[in-house]
């Protein structure tokens, strides 16, 4: 399955779009807007998610419904101490009754995959993945395929157990347009998710809960080519790469964000604005993401961590000295 | 005439002795309340004045206030201050007993006459007023502090002046920016306008001009300032107007406006056209009716709420004791049940009376404590001449009627001690005690005999179309007075006579203030303000518009080493020496250079001038002349005089470094 060439979407179609996707999406899965957000800014910006959160926040039901309301296909892997890359990428096998071998896809070839767990599979088999999340292609006995479009990962790590764990090398971290933590719902929400179970809601069976098919292949794809007539003005970029510039020289990182932390920042901001049917790119869009962009990013220093800071208050320090482009203060 | 005529039949009235409770259900009823504790209260602490009473109670008691016959055996109170916000409390013992004989000294000591008393009760209320007086050690101080605050912000003022006219011209030179510095340095001043109709006016100003753009920007600015200002907002260089319109979510009345114009605006700065005349006109107009809004909306909301927070609805305007005996809240809600009218009292100075209308409004009762000007009392006169009902109640007499307070013979034959202002000597009630408070020489007036020994306790005086009614005293319109026989029966009669509604009239009409002014007047403080104004002027000439406007404290930033070279050269180049300025900063900067760009100095000036060009995003070749014309410049930097050329060379050099960021 390869990308076909279609017509770009207009903001406004963006933003009808995700505005539909949200409400089906809402519909099963209570809240974590947030989540469902951010996961749509990275589909539309063709980017990848890991998602910190512990079990049973509903991250591998937010993969079903995106996928049954985007009308895409969906595999999950379960990544463990002893998956092997071939496992993810899939291998040649040989067929006796044709003598010849043949390749049997692995379950990366599909478009929406859920690594769940991704920390607890080594780092040979997590780079088997660095390829697909980059080039949306896989390489196996030299022979390169391509991957179905649009192909979206999204990656899952327990932030309390971390017995037996594989932590992501900073290049593959890199690989992700955003991390997102997953926050336990609020009581209220939480109430009604049990009623919805208590008048017989199966989150393994979404074909009876009159989820609706929002879009198709070829509309989420003129989507993503949509976001190339959003406008990102030369004072938006002067902030983005100020917020970034910023990551680097703060006194408690060790190590700041890269040009790709930009790149990936502009980007995804500039699918927060189509998201929102606009056509331009306004600072809000940049800092509503800063966060998810950036945090998996930075290194901070050692004595930073001792003291117990996070890269989420560095990143809201370098929010709160970073000028916002046509500010009146 | 109707009210003589009720006048006359109520006091030829022969009212029974004793009157069954039952016929005086409202006063009944309004003394059976428990805020009027004098009724209920056995150990309430009766004033002297109020004890006066007490020898009038009958034998078998008071049946509209049962407890007033014990109260007269409690502890006398002690009043602090005075008037209606007086402080009361039960004496002690010791003080009880040595009231009487400071009340006997204090009455020797007031002379004869009663409108002597009144203006003497009206000083000490003055004097209550006036702030206390200095010691001459403290007038020296208070006076040498203001001198020499004076005297020392003249000084500074002085001192700023000549120092802005004395600075000369080649010491101000370093500070000018070079023209790219100079723009942008106004575009961060514009920026730093505060204030939201001059950023209104730069805004019309740059639209007129046909920068659209920077037009948006400022109207944008004067939203942000405006609710900033108003405290709906946080304005910071930090937030976006997505927070800003997070915080307006507790303000209906404002969110939707603002978030629309905020749309508009965020379109115009950040979107794929650019600012236009009409994107401007309607951004201008959703701002400017923001703008306009905004304060009203914020003190209309102050208001409501400060009014509500401040104001306790149970509260009324009656003051704190008039519940008490001498009180009169019993009689106003007794007039307005009885005689269905309404019964308050007046605010207004007597002077406002309204004389064109004086058929038609209520009749003013002045009490024992009133005293008026002569103005006042002019305006009373022409009032009551166009029908005005007046009823003085041991208040001061008007001064053109032939009539005088007094005490009857009887008082006078029992060797009784007769001092004017003591008319409490006598139980007061009109029929019941035979009013032995008294009216001397009563001329031209219609006479009423109420009391056993014949003198007269209500004169009445006609007066064109009105009618002055003159009591001895204002006993009739106490709270405690209505216990008594038949005295609610009277002054039911009296009122209901008039039919009109009734105001009373105290010491403290017109006391109030119309204007700020007024009040500040009337505090005796108009010297205090007045100098204090004339400080926050000479603050204002002195510190300048920083001073009367909010503005951000200007953040201080260190200049770059590059920005004092340029300027040292300047004042080298005025001496022709700036060869030598320009050499030793051309060195500076190639070693600056050669020191960043370490792997390419190897390569000499044409591998550095790549590697600059390459980060400063010139071109090479303008690069490479620039280093050249700094190296040559290292080498002749010895020799004297100097050309443009060089104080160029060095502003050359300065952008560049900024250019690669070297901000040292």
């Amino acid at each position: 399955m390869t990308a076909q060439p279609v017509s770009p979407a207009s903001p406004a179609d963006i933003g009808a779009y995700c505005a539909r996707i949200r409400q089906e999406v809402g519909r099963v899965l209570l809240g974590q807007d947030e989540v469902v957000e951010h996961a749509l800014v990275a589909i539309l910006a063709r980017g990848h998610v890991l998602i910190e959160g512990v079990p049973g926040l509903g991250k591998t039901l937010l993969v079903r419904v995106l996928s049954h309301v985007l009308g895409c296909s969906h595999k999950r892997i379960q990544f463990t101490p002893d998956l092997m890359p071939s496992d993810v990428t899939g291998g040649n096998v040989f067929n006796s009754r044709t003598e010849q071998f043949e390749f049997l896809p692995g379950p990366v070839f599909t478009q929406l995959l859920l690594a769940d767990e991704i920390n607890r599979a080594p780092a040979k088999t997590q780079s088997a993945l660095l390829e697909a999340m980059q080039e949306a292609s896989v390489t196996v006995d030299g022979h390169t395929r391509a991957l179905p479009h649009p192909f979206f990962v999204m990656a899952t790590q327990n932030p309390v157990e971390s017995q037996g764990t594989y932590p992501l090398p900073e290049a593959q971290l890199d690989r992700f347009m955003l991390k997102i933590g997953v926050q336990h719902p609020s009581s209220e929400v939480e109430k009604q998710i049990l009623r919805n179970h208590l008048h017989g809601f199966d989150p393994s069976a979404l074909e009876h809960s009159q989820l609706q098919r929002v879009v198709d292949d070829a509309t989420l794809l003129s989507m993503q080519q949509g976001l190339q007539h959003i406008v990102v003005s030369d004072d938006l970029l002067d902030y983005v790469t100020d917020i970034v510039g910023r990551t680097r020289s703060h006194r408690s990182v060790l190590l700041g964000a890269s040009p790709r932390g930009s790149i990936a920042l502009a980007a995804a901001a500039r699918a927060r604005a189509g998201m929102f049917g606009r056509e331009f790119v306004i600072p809000d869009d940049v800092k509503a993401l800063a966060a998810a962009v950036l945090r998996h990013r930075i290194i901070l220093q050692p004595d930073a961590e001792f003291e117990g800071l996070s890269a989420d208050l560095c990143i809201d320090q370098v929010l709160s000295e970073a000028r916002v482009p046509k500010n009146a203060a | 005439m109707s009210v003589l005529l009720t006048l006359l039949a109520l006091l030829s009235f022969q009212a029974p002795s004793s009157i069954e409770t039952t016929g005086l259900g409202p006063v009944h009823d309004i003394l059976a309340q428990p805020e009027y504790a004098f009724c209920h209260d056995e150990g309430y602490p009766l004033t002297e004045d109020e004890a006066r009473w007490c020898p009038e109670i009958p034998a078998e008691g008071l049946p509209l206030c049962p407890a007033l016959a014990s109260a007269c055996e409690a502890p006398r109170a002690v009043l602090r201050g005075e008037g209606r916000l007086s402080a009361r409390s039960a004496a002690e013992p010791d003080e009880a007993a040595k009231e009487p004989e400071d009340d006997d000294d204090s009455k020797r000591r007031r002379g004869e006459g009663d409108g002597p008393r009144r203006a003497q009760a009206k000083d000490d209320r003055d004097d209550a007023l006036e702030l206390p007086v200095l010691g001459g050690f403290a007038r020296v101080l208070f006076w040498g502090v203001i001198v020499a605050a004076v005297v020392l912000v003249a000084w500074a003022i002085f001192r700023n002046v000549a120092r802005n006219d004395t600075l000369p011209l080649d010491q101000a030179a370093p500070d000018e920016p070079a023209d790219e510095e100079a723009a942008a340095r106004d575009a961060a001043t514009l920026a730093m306008e505060t204030d939201v109709s001059r950023l209104l006016q730069l805004a019309r100003t740059a639209a007129q001009q046909g920068a659209f753009g920077e037009a948006v920007d400022f109207t944008h600015a004067a939203l942000l300032r405006r609710l900033d200002h108003e405290g709906l907002i946080r304005l910071h260089a930090s937030r976006t107007n997505g927070e800003y319109i997070r915080e307006l979510r507790g303000n209906r009345a404002l969110l939707e406006p603002v978030q629309d114009a905020l749309r508009d605006i965020d379109r115009a700065q950040f979107g794929p056209q650019p600012a236009t005349g009409g994107v401007f006109e309607a951004v201008f107009q959703r701002v400017t009716a923001i703008v306009k809004t905004v304060g009203p909306l914020v003190v209309l909301l102050a208001t409501v709420f400060g009014s509500s927070a401040a104001c306790d609805s149970e509260a009324d305007t009656s003051y704190p004791w008039a519940t008490s005996p001498s009180g009169t809240q019993a009689v106003l809600e007794f007039i307005r049940q009885d005689c269905d009218v309404e019964a308050g009292y007046r605010t207004a100075p007597l002077r406002d009376l309204d004389p064109e209308n004086a058929s038609f409004q209520p009749v003013l009762v002045m009490l024992g404590d009133t005293s008026a000007s002569e103005e006042e009392w002019d305006a009373v006169r022409r009032w009551v001449a166009n029908g005005g009902q007046l009823i003085v109640a041991g208040g001061e007499i008007p001064p053109w009627l032939d009539v005088r307070y007094g005490y009857s013979e009887e008082v006078f034959d029992a060797g009784g001690e007769v001092a004017y202002g003591e008319p409490f000597a006598v139980v007061p009630a009109v029929d019941a005690a035979g009013g032995r408070s008294v009216l001397l020489w009563v001329e031209d007036a219609i006479e009423l005999d109420v009391g056993p020994t014949g003198d007269p306790y209500i004169a009445m005086f006609l007066e064109g179309a009105g009618s002055i009614t003159v009591l001895a005293d204002d006993h009739l319109f106490t709270n405690v007075g209505l216990a008594f026989g038949t005295n609610a029966w009277s002054l039911s009669a009296l009122v209901a006579s008039y039919e009109r509604d009734v105001e009373f009239v105290d010491g403290w009409v017109g006391k109030g203030s119309d204007t700020p002014a007024d009040a500040i007047a009337h505090t005796h403080l108009t010297a205090a303000v007045v100098q204090l104004l004339v400080l926050i002027l000479a603050l204002y000439l002195w510190r300048g518009v920083r001073f009367g406007r909010g503005r951000d404290p200007e953040r201080q930033t260190r200049r770059a080493f590059a920005q004092h070279a340029v300027a040292m050269g300047r004042q080298y180049h005025k001496a022709r020496a700036a060869s030598f300025a320009s050499g030793l900063f051309a060195a500076w900067v190639l070693e600056r250079l050669r020191n960043r760009f370490s792997s390419s100095a190897a390569a000499g000036l044409h591998g550095l001038s790549q590697e600059v060009a390459r980060v400063s995003g010139r071109d090479d070749t303008e690069v490479m002349r620039l280093l050249v014309a700094a190296h040559s410049a290292t080498e002749t930097h010895a020799s004297p005089g100097g050309s443009g050329e060089d104080l160029a060379l060095i502003r050359d050099l300065g952008r560049l470094m900024r250019d690669i960021g070297e901000s040292t």
